[in-house]
């Protein structure tokens, strides 16, 4: 069964200044990732700054270009689909809800942009329609002439999964939805996303560095680590027998509210890696604790097995 | 609601001066071109030898001193409001389409601009008038090709800022053209900045065409332009003080009433913000 | 190790800001204590008046705020009526603060070591020599290697992780008593925070000192915890031992706020959290009794009026008209 969203050896680099007599240098943002989404799943894809997971998001949607490599939707070179199709097919919830909505517009304005731009049915009827899809996401029909300006952090992200919805997509990317918000709006918007998912058959993927968030939303998980895919597989297999080193480490510093567990010591040292001159070899390796002499020279293939895929030396593909 | 009395008083003494300026027919009470040697230098009502028939008196060619100034304001006005849009046009569609589209497009923006910076209006005023003789509207001209420097500037950062967020990107998701995302998305938003930076450069424009009538290198007279009779009643500062005053203080009070209101209608039109 | 020395008591703690649409009661009548040795946890979602708590705590209220509050004492001296000129003196010095932004914490045009050695030298008078090797000292305690070196950079050379360890050892530099960290990690990475809290832990641990830690982090609180605090619009709800808030949570806002939190291998994937309906009212104009009362499951019409204080043996303490059996009896 094809894949509903794919991704095939996909790159992104940019050209940084790095000082004013310095020439250029080159930040490879998404370093080599190859995805697979089927139709309904839910991946989601963790990592810490500096992994790529927002430029990730921005190829799936079609806002930034690969620099090699590329992204399918259904089977199709996403640059070869028209702007309005490709809106009609993947659409975005941004992590803040207070750049994500224009501050002038009217909420139900803001909901009906995509149908106006698509041409759906006549201006009242897409009023009509922005104002149901308001009321799924819970929002009353009395805010349709609020502007942003006058709701909540939680109340603006509803607006934004209404105007996500509101033209019925296959695919949602949500980059950090939840994470500008309080623990209480959290679980609300969570819940909300969980229903939708379901009403409207759609594909999620969903980017976080809450893996608590992570672990009960995604079907599947993705690990990223300075812009490669380091560990991917099932999600509740990658909670109970995480293969790489990072994957391990970044789930033990989830501090879940249990007392008396106090706060582990992952031995990961003090250097934080520079996305501009990445680690010789697996880029992880200065703060691996598992590291061996091949790590820092070579970098490691990735293996695919029936547990899923990892890129690590202890784990190496069979010649 | 903190009350915008920016607002409401610059806009009012502007509005004042506007009406003025359009009735200017029918509030005047003399033709402000007719000469009368035999009343010249007449002073204002409030002097001893004033009277009320020439209210704020005579020039000194004869002519009635009110409706020279209510006839200026059209000029002044007629300046303002002409090269702040020409250049406005000109300086917000060069910023925009830098900000936006970044790259290549702002690197010969930037350079257009430093290049036009390096152009002193003064110098380029009097090249043109020496090649074109000075007029009404080779000052509107000069100053509306030149003045669009100030509007690149910021309407290229406020550009920037707007098309760092989120709503931008949402809007291309959305399929939405790179046109209507610049007219629906991103101009609405830096319009406050427009506003403010209109008005200063109206307010700048009127002061340099007053002092380019001054020097003679712009408005040529009769035409009763603030700045022509201020200088043409140089020779009479110390005894006839009332020449310069009068539409000095006219000048300053347009300027003052322009730059109060779009104090207030940036106040107006900045939403609220977060808390 | 927690000792019986109380390092710092507040009673009837009340924080008023005058805005244009009225006076906003920011915190109400909130009481704390924090002994030598021990970490309070101040959580809260926003808007609770938990980062106005620990400003007033430091006297760095702004202008339009009042402080009032019956019992304000830092190792047995009154500082609600000190003068600024004693204010100045304590902080910094016995008391210290670190911010949750690494980013604007620190001043991007001083070195490490100017930042560092500047309030050591003011408040305890020493030669630049002497600060420099308190720098490097405290550098090296909170886990800087190369702390010699490090002192003549500046904040953009470093990495977040690594500024918040200055702000740390900016804080230690001068032998605080009294530690108030607000949102310490909450903008750092994942591994980076645990890395940090853990530092502060271990801090803690050797120097003896009383820590008060702001977040709206539960996991946070969780782990790091001796006592907690939970806040919510303007007042503490409910207080007690970090185990016995989460074992047997008794305010309905800390039930609450407890239920929304996913936890891998406890709650079910995909199922549905719990949820607190409605939002925070507003904190302008007097409230009248309970401040949950129109978002919770168990409200009656007894909750507009005093809400009586229930408390266990063990020290927990909740504002409620249930009890522990979640009886809505008469109060004890």
């Amino acid at each position: 069964m094809t894949a509903l969203i794919e991704t095939k050896d996909l790159q992104r680099t940019f050209l940084v200044s790095a000082g004013l007599f310095k020439p250029r240098q080159t930040l490879h943002a998404v370093n080599g990732v190859d995805l697979s989404v089927q139709r309904k799943d839910v991946l989601g894809i963790v990592g810490e700054s500096g992994c790529g997971k927002s430029t990730l998001a921005r190829m799936l949607l079609g806002l930034t270009p690969p620099s090699r490599g590329s992204v399918l939707i259904d089977g199709q070179d996403i640059s070869k689909i028209d702007r309005r199709d490709l809106a009609r097919r993947v659409q975005p919830i941004f992590q803040d809800p207070y750049s994500s909505l224009n501050p002038r517009r009217t909420i139900s304005s803001i909901v009906s942009f995509p149908l106006d731009v698509l041409g759906v049915g006549t201006k009242s009827e897409r009023r009509k329609k922005a104002i149901e899809m308001l009321d799924r996401v819970g929002l009353p029909a009395r805010y349709a002439d609020n502007t942003p300006g006058q709701l909540s952090g939680g109340q603006r992200q509803r607006v934004a999964i209404a105007r996500a919805l509101v033209i019925n997509p296959e695919i949602v990317i949500c980059d950090e939805p939840t994470s500008a918000l309080d623990v209480s709006v959290q679980a609300q918007i969570l819940n909300l996303l969980l229903d939708l998912r379901k009403e409207f058959n759609l594909t999620y993927v969903f980017i976080s560095h809450n893996l608590a968030v992570v672990e009960h939303i995604a079907t599947q998980v993705a690990v990223m680590y300075l812009g490669r895919v380091v560990e991917l597989t099932q999600t509740a297999e990658l909670f109970k027998h995480p293969r790489h080193p990072y994957t391990q480490a970044l789930l033990a510093s989830v501090l879940t509210p249990e007392p008396g567990l106090g706060i582990p010591d992952m031995g990961l040292g003090l250097s934080f890696p520079d996305p501009l001159h990445p680690p010789s070899g697996c880029s992880f390796h200065p703060r691996c604790q598992q590291r061996r002499p091949e790590c820092s020279v070579e970098h490691p293939h990735l293996l695919r097995d029936a547990q899923g895929d990892v890129a690590c030396h202890l784990y190496p593909t069979k010649k | 609601m903190k009350k915008n009395t920016a607002l409401y008083v610059g806009c009012g003494l502007l509005l004042f001066i506007v009406f003025c300026a359009i009735f200017a027919p029918l509030i005047s009470p003399h033709d402000p071109y007719v000469q009368d040697l035999t009343n010249r230098t007449v002073p204002p009502f409030w002097y001893e030898k004033g009277s009320w028939v020439h209210p704020l008196g005579t020039d000194q060619l004869g002519r009635d001193y009110l409706s020279r100034l209510i006839y200026g304001a059209r000029i002044s006005l007629l300046i303002g409001l002409s090269v702040a849009v020409i250049s406005g046009l000109i300086g917000t569609t060069m910023g925009m389409l830098a900000g936006y589209f970044g790259g290549r497009i702002d690197m010969i923006v930037s350079f257009m601009v430093t290049t036009r910076l390096s152009l002193p209006v003064i110098l380029v005023a009097l090249a043109t008038v020496a090649l074109v003789g000075g007029s009404l509207w080779v000052v509107i001209m000069v100053l509306g090709l030149l003045k669009w420097d100030r509007f690149a500037v910021v309407m290229r950062s406020a550009t920037q800022q707007v098309r760092s967020m989120e709503y931008v990107s949402a809007a291309q998701s959305a399929g939405a053209s790179t046109l209507r995302i610049m007219l629906t998305e991103v101009l609405p938003n830096v319009l406050p900045h427009l506003i403010v930076i209109a008005t200063l450069e109206a307010a700048s424009a009127i002061l340099l065409e007053a002092a380019l009538s001054f020097l003679g290198l712009g408005v040529q007279p009769p035409l009763p332009s603030w700045g022509l009779m201020i200088s043409e009643a140089k020779s009479y500062m110390f005894f006839s003080f009332w020449l310069i005053a009068i539409p000095g203080t006219a000048l300053a009070l347009l300027i003052f009433s322009i730059n109060l209101a779009g104090d207030g209608l940036h106040q107006l039109l900045t939403p609220g913000e977060r808390a | 190790m927690v000792t019986d020395e109380i390092v710092l008591d507040v009673k009837n703690l009340t924080v008023d800001i005058s805005t244009p649409r009225g006076t906003l009661h920011v915190v109400r009548d909130i009481s704390l204590q924090v002994k030598r040795g021990e970490t309070l946890c101040i959580v809260g979602e926003s808007g609770c008046g938990k980062s106005i708590t620990s400003l007033s705590l430091m006297g760095l209220l702004p202008k339009t705020a009042t402080r009032s509050s019956h019992v304000f004492e830092f190792l047995g001296e009154d500082l609600s009526r000190a003068s600024k000129s004693r204010i100045n003196d304590l902080r910094g010095n016995r008391m210290a603060m670190i911010f949750q932004e690494p980013m604007t914490a620190l001043n991007p045009a001083y070195t490490i070591g100017d930042q560092l050695t500047e309030h050591y030298r003011h408040h305890l008078k020493a030669s630049a020599q002497d600060a420099r090797l308190r720098a490097v000292e405290l550098l090296e305690k909170v886990g800087i290697a190369s702390a010699a070196e490090r002192l003549g950079q500046y904040p953009h050379q470093l990495s977040g992780g690594l500024r918040q360890r200055v702000m740390i050892a900016m804080a230690l530099m001068c032998g605080p008593e009294l530690l108030i960290a607000d949102e310490p990690s909450t903008a750092l990475d994942v591994t980076i925070q645990a890395q940090i809290l853990r530092l502060l832990a271990d801090l803690q641990e050797e120097l003896g000192i009383a820590m008060v830690l702001i977040t709206h982090d539960l996991g946070v609180v969780a782990r790091i915890a001796d006592r907690v605090a939970v806040m919510y619009a303007g007042q503490i709800v409910e207080e007690g031992t970090a185990e016995a808030i989460f074992a047997a949570p008794q305010h309905p806002y800390t039930r609450g706020l407890i239920s929304c939190i996913p936890i891998p291998g406890k709650t079910v994937p995909g199922g549905k959290l719990g949820t607190i309906p409605g939002v925070v009212p507003s904190l302008i104009g007097e409230m009248k009794g309970c401040a949950f009362q129109d978002r919770c499951e168990y409200a009656q019409a007894r909750c507009s009026e005093t809400i009586p204080l229930h408390q266990t043996s063990q020290g927990q303490q909740w504002r409620c008209i249930m009890n522990e059996t979640h009886q809505s009896g008469a109060a004890q």
